[in-house]
């Protein structure tokens, strides 16, 4: 299942926030699709999915400064 | 919608301002070559700070409020190639840090001003270079954040050993060197950088297995150099190593070169007070007000070099952004964020001004100096914003 969090207009650190509550809820293959317009998320979301849970992301910008980060919650 | 198109628009842009960047810099090097160095790292550390997000106030904040130490430890890797680069380049009498390294009185207003900091970044969102960055690339709110940090910096600090003020000094310089000697200061440097390093790591407890993070893989630098030096500039973001690398090294080379450390508030304060001059007649209801701006005697802000500094980091960051075409007019969607964003700015300024220096010039210019306020100020912002985020995640969010 695809869940999509809206965090267009928010600012460090409530993106990833948002992300944590959300990863504890969802299950394993689900996909997390985390909008945003920051772009320190794009680093700093990557990293902490990464060195915290070892969860595949997928970076895409699909407008001028927004993008999707998509978290494939695979364990 | 065709975004490719839109991106080209923003490549263009970015290019033309860039052009108009350079020949008023060139320009202005008639004048004053201070001015000038000052505009051209301005805006290469304001050009790399956006492209690796490098966020001075996730460094502080993050490890404490979500147990993510990236920018911590990558904050840390700053510190330790910078101050081996400036240990190096005194010895070899390159420079001479006490005559232009970052020293400043350690007293109270360090401890107090790094908690004010602390708090502030955690209600503005980002520090001071942080703000100027996400200036560069379109936020709103951040522009509300320099606005109160405008404010703050100008005020008077309140007088504990702030060199500036009365002449009142409660505090004093530590030039760490003059206490350890040189070499036991830089052994003691890397140990406590690396034991910080493995604190936050142990801290962090980051799962022993793979890490996956998007597009990784084995970089061949040797065969593919041009593509390599394109990946500064466009692209994917540099990670937050490399971005700490490239801004110690930017340091390292600016230092001799333009004879400063890196520092910001200074020059927002003198900007400050040219505003209020300009507006003094809006004032004229106001006779005492006026009277203290002009008992101030604000040297022009316009010949400090300070202050182009601070303003290319906008246009460095726009740069980056409008090139990757990033560049986005992002407000804030509450509205109370309006008030943090002004009450956290003043926060920032208020407490820079009184610790002598903010994340740049306190923080990272004074712990590479090998002054030790720089590192009481550290400390300090992140107690600060450890409160401060607690409050945050409790009454905030």
């Amino acid at each position: 299942m695809d869940y999509l969090i809206d965090s267009l207009g928010e600012i460090c650190p409530v993106p990833i926030i948002m992300l944590e509550r959300k990863i504890k809820e969802v299950k394993k293959d689900d996909r997390i699709i985390l909008e945003t317009d920051h772009s320190c998320s794009t680093s700093n979301v990557v990293e902490h999915v990464a060195n915290k849970y070892g969860y595949p992301t997928e970076v895409t910008m699909i407008s001028e400064g927004i993008w999707q980060i998509i978290i494939t919650k695979n364990t | 919608m065709n975004v490719s198109a839109k991106w080209n628009k923003q490549f263009t842009f970015a290019l033309l301002l860039v052009v108009v960047f350079m020949i008023k810099a060139f320009y202005l090097w008639g004048y004053s070559i201070y001015i000038f160095f000052g505009l051209i790292f301005g805006f290469l550390i304001g050009f790399f700070l956006q492209r690796s997000r490098f966020c001075f106030a996730s460094g502080f904040r993050d490890i404490f409020m979500i147990r993510n130490g990236s920018m911590t430890r990558a904050l840390i890797i700053l510190l330790l190639v910078n101050s081996i680069g400036f240990f190096i380049l005194h010895i070899s009498g390159i420079i001479d840090l006490i005559d232009s390294g970052a020293l400043q009185p350690v007293g109270l207003n360090t401890f107090i001003g790094g908690l004010l900091f602390g708090f502030g970044l955690i209600l503005a969102g980002s520090c001071v270079s942080g703000c100027l960055m996400r200036m560069g690339e379109g936020y709103a709110g951040q522009w509300v954040v320099f606005v109160g940090i405008m404010v703050g910096s100008y005020l008077p600090s309140l007088d504990f050993g702030h060199p500036d003020a009365s002449g009142l000094n409660y505090g004093r310089i530590i030039f760490i060197p003059d206490y350890l000697g040189w070499h036991w200061t830089i052994i003691v440097y890397i140990v406590i950088l690396a034991l910080l390093y493995y604190l936050v790591v142990r801290y962090e407890g980051l799962p022993r297995g793979k890490v996956i993070r998007p597009g990784s893989g084995r970089v061949n630098i040797a065969g593919n150099v041009p593509g390599v030096v394109k990946s500064l500039f466009v692209g994917r973001p540099i990670n937050y190593y490399y971005g700490a690398f490239l801004l110690a090294l930017l340091h390292l080379v600016m230092l001799p070169a333009w004879g400063r450390t890196a520092s910001i508030i200074y020059g927002v304060s003198g900007l400050s007070g040219w505003v209020l001059n300009q507006a003094s007649s809006l004032f004229v209801f106001w006779p005492g007000f006026m009277e203290w701006i002009q008992q101030r005697g604000d040297p022009d802000a316009w010949t400090n070099p300070v202050l182009y500094f601070a303003v290319s980091i906008i246009i460095g960051s726009a740069s980056s952004s409008l090139l990757n075409g990033e560049f986005r007019v992002r407000f804030p969607r509450k509205p109370p964020s309006y008030i943090y964003a002004l009450s956290g700015g003043f926060l920032l300024g208020f407490s820079a001004n009184m610790a002598a220096g903010c994340n740049f010039g306190a923080f990272w210019s004074g712990i590479s100096s090998f002054s030790l306020h720089g590192w009481v100020f550290g400390l300090f912002i992140i107690i600060g914003s450890l409160l401060g985020g607690k409050l945050y995640m409790r009454y905030l969010i």
